[in-house]
């Protein structure tokens, strides 16, 4: 079967092993056992849908008639869709296994809701990746958006469950809007919504201009580029630890996997719409890393460290555009990889994070990492495991990281090396951001591992009840955490993978002189020999320790200075930890310290609060959302009418619609 | 080659403790003292390595982990960079990327093993750390990129190689800025006056020293070599940067290096006997006064015909 074929297959079992797993939600075992099955079937295919056509680079149409108006079932899985399908696969698995036991005791209606949407968000980004024709893609989308508003939702009985769900909902439908006055136009332009006709050359478009923002704003909100990213921090706090993975693994790549399929139907772009895409990339990247900084909240932090990767992401981007339009296909093939490599490994680190937090949650009861600590002798497994998300995430070698990282920079370095003018400077600037964003990502890992993981708990209730993750969760994270590793050490065959969707992007971008894989992966083989020295020299060092250690080490508490008896909350905390660079960046982030200080001799108890509210949120959409409130208040009367004149409005504005086309 | 590798191996596994020696005595010097031998480092290294360790009751694998990982990553960044003109053995387009990733490598693990200790002086030494450590990554590369640009390579071993004499001639002043910047670099990296106290943990320095406060017997002697090793990488580069010899008078070439490194060890050690620590809050903006240097050396790059 053809790779196409094989992606609608996985899809398939997706959705009927969904709908019969919530059909026998009464018993819990079988309901458990078709969701499980379905789901890593549907990914396996999936996986290797993708790999079928990275490796073997045969790309087949299937075409279906569907009765819709102006629209048409043709799905078609190339370069860029079997890589997008392939990070699919690779992460749902996983991220499946770890829910089926995460919701091994929810309620027999959750179970069911969630077996059937899950696949079907699956299924709906699996669809998105394969298909050819721009209707399809809107509809793939729109399914995927409200299957996950529901998966946010999951436990909807909290009033701020349900309030980030309204905010993730407002914000993509946002997008959703400009996603369809974009193809409207396209299709306006092309008159087709098929993308062979789209993507064609030589045609009028109306509105060209708009073309490039409305796709920023429609895909962006969805990536979560700033300043559209404000629902990730309240989404993903909100959902099941599972389903925030799956967020941010998976689903907010779609917005990036959509911009890349839409560069390529949209008219040339200019060099100063790649500077664009990189200074927005270094802005989300910088900004999102230092929001991560000042956050209490575990799984907040993760949330805005996604911003910071899809900043990295579209740095990548960037510079690729830039190589592009500057005729270096080089600049424009390694930025394209270190993009669509993130966009794989931040899906895998991530998702590990976001799990390995899920089991801290659920083993504590708590998310702020102020009041965690000690957890490592508590968890072992989940310690070591979020630990490589860690090092993998701070782009440290040799994990997979610093690979797509270096991808970027290297390309970044050759643009400003070799070529000319103010897009070489723009690299320049793109380099210092990103050995910014480098540095603070590991100052923030740092904090959480060693807040959250190491030391003594730090809150009155101590985790002695906390236990380590069951096996099968150890095993979905560890299948990620190998993933990372691998994909570090073995960096030369994950380009060759990825090189196909790289060249089909380069090349719908107009990039020139493509070059083969051959040297690129020459220096990523050199990385790897690197890496792999480096694990060596670990291994020996720890040995030679432990020949020189032949007498048993002497066991005693930690010293302190001479002061006798220290306690668990004498430690630094987290937020103590990460203030002298908040300090240091007052003058961006203005965080507010509110305290309470107790007056006279027998003060009450002092209180002391900190908090950085997102300047996105409080200055840009605040004021904007207030603003539309105003100008749509003389419509409220409309609200408060009986039903029949609602519906005879409804009725009168269809009305007038059609007379209008009748009479055009 | 072969030859050239072993030589390489050789000088950077065995050199660099004398060079902390070597600042020591300068010190000693400064205060009026004779100071301990030269070769005090390597007595002290194999005085720790025959010790036992104590370990605290709060601390885990992390804490034995730390200066294990980072001793092999700065051993491993050190085979990326060439010294006194012989290439880095394992040199490659784009190597110094991964050097710069290396060493924060070396400085995540160091922070983690602090904080797994649990003390608060140590944590408080961790988060200084990362501050520093996440500001000085910018001027690193701001450095870096100058030398790239310039001699027209991403290879370290390349562009502090045959080119860098060439360079010189068509971009001195931009060269010079980036060697003060690399220098301010050099004494914020490897924990020295005015950025950190080396000889002391008392609470107003509390950095680099005190995140090492719990390690002891061969974990400390790790520590301690790897630190030496570090000092040893930057001095190499600033060196080579400020002297740049043609490569065919090897002999010339290596006693030019050693002198080079003799002259950065005593002017590391007049600093540090000279000049006050700066107040913590000070010490961001002195970094980014190498940025800004480094920055200004782009400028000049990218602006003077001819210099690119």
């Amino acid at each position: 079967m053809n790779a196409t074929g094989l992606v609608l297959l996985g899809i398939l079992v997706l959705l009927t092993g969904g709908a019969l797993a919530a059909g026998c939600a009464r018993v819990r075992g079988l309901c458990l056992g078709l969701f499980l099955a379905s789901s890593l079937g549907g990914c396996v295919l999936a996986a290797v849908a993708g790999l079928q056509v990275l490796l073997a680079g045969a790309v087949q149409d299937w075409v279906v008639d569907w009765n819709v108006p102006a629209g048409g079932f043709h799905a078609r899985l190339d370069a860029l869709g079997a890589w997008y399908a392939l990070v699919v696969g690779l992460i749902g698995a996983p991220i499946a296994v770890y829910a089926t036991f995460h919701f091994e005791h929810a309620s027999r209606g959750t179970l069911a809701v969630l077996a059937f949407l899950f696949n079907l968000l699956l299924g709906s980004l699996l669809l998105l990746a394969a298909a050819g024709h721009a209707l399809l893609f809107l509809a793939a989308w729109e399914v995927a958006t409200i299957s996950a508003y529901f998966l946010i939702v999951l436990f909807h009985e909290k009033e701020e469950i349900r309030r980030a769900g309204r905010i993730y909902l407002f914000a993509n439908h946002t997008g959703t809007f400009c996603l369809v006055a974009l193809i409207a136009l396209l299709g306006a332009g092309a008159g087709s919504l098929e993308f062979s006709a789209l993507s064609g050359s030589a045609r009028f478009l109306p509105a060209s201009g708009l073309l490039l923002p409305l796709a920023l704003i429609g895909f962006g909100t969805k990536a979560g580029i700033l300043p559209l990213h404000i629902w990730l921090p309240h989404a993903h706090p909100a959902a099941p630890s599972p389903i925030s993975a799956l967020l941010s693994g998976i689903v907010i790549k779609a917005g990036i996997f959509g911009l890349l399929r839409f560069l390529a139907f949209l008219p040339p772009v200019s060099v100063s719409w790649g500077v664009v895409l990189l200074v927005l990339g270094v802005l989300s990247g910088v900004l999102g890393v230092l929001y991560a900084l000042s956050q209490h909240d575990l799984k907040k932090l993760l949330a805005y460290h996604s911003v910071e990767n899809i900043g990295i992401i579209l740095i990548g981007i960037g510079v690729g555009l830039v190589g592009a339009r500057t005729g270096s296909g080089l600049v424009a093939v390694l930025g394209f990889a270190g993009a669509l490599l993130h966009l794989l490994n931040h899906a895998a680190f991530k998702s590990l994070l976001f799990l390995g937090a899920g089991r801290v949650v659920h083993a504590t009861g708590t998310g702020a990492i102020d009041h965690l600590g000690g957890l490592a002798r508590r968890m072992p497994a989940t310690a070591l495991l979020f630990l490589v998300g860690c090092v993998s995430i701070c782009a440290l070698p040799p994990f997979n990281g610093f690979v797509s990282e270096w991808s970027v920079f290297r390309a970044m370095f050759e643009q400003s090396t070799r070529g000319a003018g103010t897009a070489a400077l723009w690299s320049v600037g793109g380099i210092l951001g990103l050995a910014l964003i480098g540095g603070l990502a590991a100052a923030c890992f740092a904090k959480v591992f060693g807040a959250v993981f190491l030391g003594e708990p730090r809150a009155r209730h101590d985790h002695g009840e906390a236990r380590d993750a069951p096996g099968p969760q150890k095993v979905a994270m560890g299948f990620l955490a190998l993933l990372c590793l691998l994909i570090g050490i073995l960096p030369q065959l994950a380009i060759r993978v990825v090189w196909p969707a790289c060249v089909q992007v380069a090349q719908s971008v107009g990039a020139q002189d493509i070059p083969d894989p051959g040297p690129v992966a020459a220096w990523l083989g050199s990385v790897s020999s690197i890496g792999l020295a480096f694990l060596s020299l670990v291994l020996a060092i720890a040995l030679l320790s432990r020949l020189l250690l032949r007498r048993p080490s002497v066991h005693v508490g930690t010293w302190g200075c001479g002061y006798a008896r220290p306690s668990a909350r004498m430690q630094y905390t987290a937020s103590s930890f990460a203030d002298p660079l908040l300090r240091v960046f007052r003058g961006v982030l203005y965080p507010r310290i509110d305290s309470s200080r107790g007056r006279g001799s027998f003060s009450g108890s002092p209180a002391l609060r900190s908090r950085t509210p997102d300047a996105a949120e409080t200055w840009i959409f605040r004021p904007a959302f207030a603003l539309l409130m105003r100008a749509c208040a003389p419509a409220r009367f409309l609200q408060r009418v009986p039903v029949q004149y609602q519906v005879s409005v409804v009725v009168a504005v269809l009305t007038l619609l059609l007379l209008w086309k009748v009479t055009l | 080659m072969i030859p050239a590798a072993l030589a390489h191996l050789l000088v950077f596994l065995t050199v660099p403790p004398l060079l902390l020696g070597l600042v020591q005595r300068v010190k000693a010097i400064f205060a009026g003292r004779r100071g301990p031998p030269l070769f005090q480092v390597y007595y002290d290294l194999h005085k720790l390595l025959r010790k036992e360790a104590v370990y605290s009751r709060t601390t885990t694998w992390v804490f034995r982990a730390g200066p294990v990982v980072s001793l092999a990553a700065v051993v491993t960044g050190g085979l990326l960079v060439p010294i006194a003109g012989i290439p880095g053995p394992l040199a490659f387009s784009g190597d110094f990327i991964l050097l710069a990733y290396l060493l924060a490598m070396a400085r995540f693990f160091t922070v983690l093993a602090a904080m797994d200790t649990g003390s608060s002086f140590e944590g408080m030494g961790a988060s200084r750390e990362v501050t520093f450590g996440s500001l000085t990554e910018p001027v690193l590369f701001a450095g870096l990129l100058v030398l790239a640009v310039g001699s027209h390579s991403l290879s370290l071993s390349y562009i502090l190689g045959p080119g860098l004499h060439d360079l010189w001639v068509r971009a001195g002043p931009a060269l010079v800025l980036v060697a003060v910047s690399f220098a301010i670099l050099l004494l914020a990296e490897n924990c020295r006056i005015p950025v950190d106290d080396p000889s002391t943990h008392l609470e107003l320095t509390m950095i680099h020293e005190v995140m090492v406060l719990d390690h002891g017997g061969p974990d400390l002697a790790f520590i301690l070599y790897g630190a030496a090793l570090k000092f040893f990488l930057f001095a190499a580069i600033l060196v080579r940067l400020v002297l740049p010899v043609g490569a065919d008078q090897p002999l010339l070439e290596a006693g030019l290096f050693l002198g080079g490194l003799l002259l950065v060890s005593v002017l590391v050690g007049t600093i540090e006997s000279s000049m006050a620590r700066l107040r913590l809050m000070r010490v961001p903006a002195l970094l980014g006064g190498a940025l800004v240097l480094a920055t200004v050396a782009i400028a000049v790059l990218f602006s003077v015909p001819g210099a690119r």
